[in-house]
């Protein structure tokens, strides 16, 4: 058996990256005792991402899950997470071996109910005073790219791959010089809105005031792709497996052309579906709403179109070491199973959501593929301290998804 | 007795796994293999649940674990030596208990919105203390005046004859009932607020045949106040709300909204039914028909089916007294028949 030297790369930086090869692969590496380390020089083994969780069984986890959280007036949610994650990560294969989760129910809930009680304070703080509702905002909003980043911190940290946990290294400033900058920006349009809403009240002309909102929207507007771009360099610059770190090399200009296609998708589709509206409005209310309906499909196709640019383009633009990824999602293949999704769980009144959601964690697994010129066998573990459940909390509570 | 099964070994330090054969014996778990010797007490080990797919994980205390691919033989193992799994896992594990938690989640969400959630609002609301409702009263006549509706042109002469009848049907309790008179911008209209506020519109003064009907749509607003019925349908719609949302989970914030509505109108339906005998039982007592109210909400119902007609078939007119105070056949044959 052949040893490799040093400390090779860590494979893909992702939560569910991982690709198993096809079975044969996996067999004959069990056949030989251990691992075979690749001879140096040999071509690079491309590694498929491997999804092995079906709807069915899901579905039995999903219903519990449900059940329970429903009896139990929500606290079970914490346990039903890791439920979710674990199925999820369990049967994500790379290499003929899976991911893991280990995020603990009791950190998750303690986290979830102290941003509970953070949200809880905002409200009453806001109903009190405009003074107080202001600081209770900036307070919350000032802790937000903190809150974020534990929540990186925990959802990797408590990801392993072969029994090595995963790590996020971005530090605390890093985090506020991504989230901070939008955050003021949005604080600030906030502002000139809820001063427009004072003047309007007391009668004033808005004129000037909604000039600067306008502009200060169309500014937002145009920044939100390379947001978008500093959000994934930030996530996929600072992981690290065991004590091998990733690198990202993205463009901010990809995504700007990601959205830019997709934008133009969305306004032909909205300009269908006003022609069906303000066509058909006076004499079909049922072709009224299918322009409705058309608008409202061309939206999510967007979301669509953009997620797929986005994962191909940052993915593969990863690497953990001298571990590569590939990511082949198309976007046409993503928005059809995004719109069927939502067709078919309005159909069973919520019952196929756990038959969508495997659906579209597989389609997006499997089309990443692993380029390794090692066996992914060379990972060397790093100590790293428990991390605090908080940030996890807030960013569930809040609707906040790091997903793929 | 000891079984033994193949797994992959990994030590948590490296990503280097290990082929061993894991033995059970007695309360120990050994595994060998080359360059591998290990012991683990069997009651320390985490065994994680068993999916269909997936290999399970039997995890060390020092954070190392094996993957076990071959479930069957691990089955016998961890039978033998009397592992049984959590409770979750077993109900997951098996279609005829997955369904049984399907139905008993229905039946939960079932009787929690038939019987649980109107009786919790119920006692919820009368827990409110007084000035707090009369704040939200006052609240939502302000929000009102401001978005809704404007003074009132009706004479003075016609609203003290008004308020001076009201006082024949008013109960006599702790609330200080009193009637605004406004002008409206949605249609003839009255509303009922906490703290004993009903806010009258001249339209509905004008549509009504004469004072004992604009006596009957007040002694049915009295009824809203008395049950209520706007602090309970605001704990109730947040409730059902929250499940939808929960029940939805990301498919769509739409989806979501449906059931909630659905479930809001039926609930109000409800509410329309209290206010309704609360109405019929004041007017007994003050001796005053009923017939006049059901002939005006009749004209109510004529007044909306004109405006959806002139209105080019823009559908369901969202104005006007019966967007908000449903009238259906039952509710005028009731009024009829003095039930």
């Amino acid at each position: 058996m052949t040893e490799q030297e040093g400390t090779r790369s860590a494979p893909a930086a992702g939560r569910e990256e991982s690709a198993p090869d096809e079975a044969s692969l996996a067999t004959s590496e069990r056949a030989a005792s251990g691992s075979q380390a690749a001879p140096p020089g040999a071509a690079p083994r491309h590694l498929a991402v491997e999804f092995t969780g079906t709807g069915e069984e899901y579905f039995r986890i999903w219903i519990v899950n449900l059940l329970l959280t429903v009896v139990t007036l929500g606290i079970y949610s914490a346990w039903a997470k890791v439920q979710r994650l674990q199925y999820f990560y369990r049967n994500t294969r790379l290499d003929g071996d899976v991911f893991n989760y280990h995020g603990r129910p009791g950190a998750i809930l303690k986290g979830r109910v102290v941003a509970f009680v953070l949200i809880y304070i905002y409200n009453f703080a806001a109903e009190s005073s405009i003074i107080a509702g202001v600081l209770a905002a900036a307070v919350l909003a000032g802790a937000m790219p903190w809150l974020l980043a534990q929540a990186q911190r925990f959802r990797l940290h408590n990801t392993s791959y072969r029994g090595l946990r995963f790590r996020f290294l971005a530090s605390t400033r890093e985090s506020y010089a991504v989230f901070g900058v939008p955050l003021v920006v949005v604080f600030a349009l906030l502002a000139v809105l809820s001063y427009l809403n004072h003047e309007s009240r007391n009668g004033a002309e808005p004129g000037a005031g909604i000039i600067v909102l306008a502009v200060g929207c169309a500014v937002l507007l145009a920044l939100w792709p390379y947001q978008h771009f500093r959000f994934k360099r930030y996530q996929h610059a600072h992981c690290a497996l065991g004590n091998t770190s990733s690198t990202f090399a993205g463009r901010a200009s990809r995504f700007y052309a990601a959205y830019a296609i997709a934008l133009l998708l969305l306004f032909v589709g909205v300009v269908v579906g006003i022609f069906f509206i303000a066509g058909f409005s006076g004499r079909s209310g049922l072709l009224a709403t299918v322009g409705f309906v058309y608008i409202y499909a061309s939206l999510l196709a967007f979301v669509q179109i953009v997620a797929a640019r986005v994962q191909n383009h940052v993915w593969n633009r990863t690497r953990l070491g001298p571990i590569g990824f590939a990511s082949a999602v198309k976007p046409h293949r993503l928005v059809w199973i995004g719109l069927s999704n939502i067709v078919l769980t309005v159909l069973t009144v919520g019952l196929f959501t756990p038959f969508a959601a495997v659906r579209t964690a597989r389609y997006k697994l499997e089309a990443v593929t692993v380029i390794a010129a090692d066996d992914l066998t060379n990972f060397v573990g790093a100590a790293s301290a428990e991390v605090a459940a908080i940030g996890e909390g807030a960013a569930d509570l809040l609707d906040v998804d790091f997903a793929l | 007795m000891s079984q033994s099964f193949s797994a992959r070994f990994f030590d948590g330090q490296s990503s280097r796994p290990h082929d061993v054969v894991a033995t059970v014996d007695a309360d120990r778990l050994q595994l060998h293999g080359p360059a591998i010797d290990r012991t683990f007490a069997l009651a320390s080990t985490r065994v994680s649940q068993r999916l269909d797919h997936a290999p399970r994980l039997l995890t060390f205390t020092d954070g190392s674990y094996c993957e076990v691919v071959d479930q069957g033989v691990l089955d016998e193992v961890l039978a033998a030596t009397g592992f049984s799994g959590s409770l979750v896992g077993r109900l997951q594990g098996s279609w005829r208990y997955a369904l049984g938690a399907s139905l008993a989640a229905v039946a939960v969400i079932a009787i929690g919105y038939l019987c649980v959630l109107p009786w919790a609002a119920r006692i919820a609301a009368g827990q409110v203390p007084a000035d707090i409702e009369e704040k939200i009263g006052r609240d939502s006549v302000e929000w009102i005046d401001k978005h809704l509706f404007e003074p009132s042109h009706l004479p003075e002469t016609d609203q003290a004859r008004i308020t001076q009848a009201f006082a024949r049907i008013v109960p006599q309790d702790r609330r200080k009932y009193r009637i605004e008179f406004r002008r409206s911008h949605i249609g003839p209209n009255a509303l009922a607020f906490p703290g004993g506020i009903i806010v009258l519109t001249d339209e509905l003064v004008a549509l009504a045949p004469n004072d004992d009907a604009v006596l009957g749509v007040l002694a049915h607003e009295l009824g809203h106040i008395e049950h209520r019925h706007f602090l309970r349908r605001l704990i109730t719609s947040t409730v059902t709300g929250a499940v939808a949302t929960l029940l939805a989970g990301d498919a769509s914030g739409i989806a979501a909204a449906i059931p909630a509505t659905l479930a809001d109108l039926s609930y109000s339906r409800d509410m329309e039914r209290e206010a309704d005998e609360y109405a019929i039982e004041r007017l007994h007592a003050a001796g005053l028909p009923l017939a006049p109210l059901a002939d005006l909400l009749e004209k109510l119902e004529a007044v909306q089916a004109e405006r959806a007609k002139g209105g080019g078939g823009r559908g369901v007119s969202m104005d006007g007294y019966l967007s908000t105070h449903p009238a259906t056949e039952e509710r005028i044959r009731k009024l009829r028949e003095g039930t």
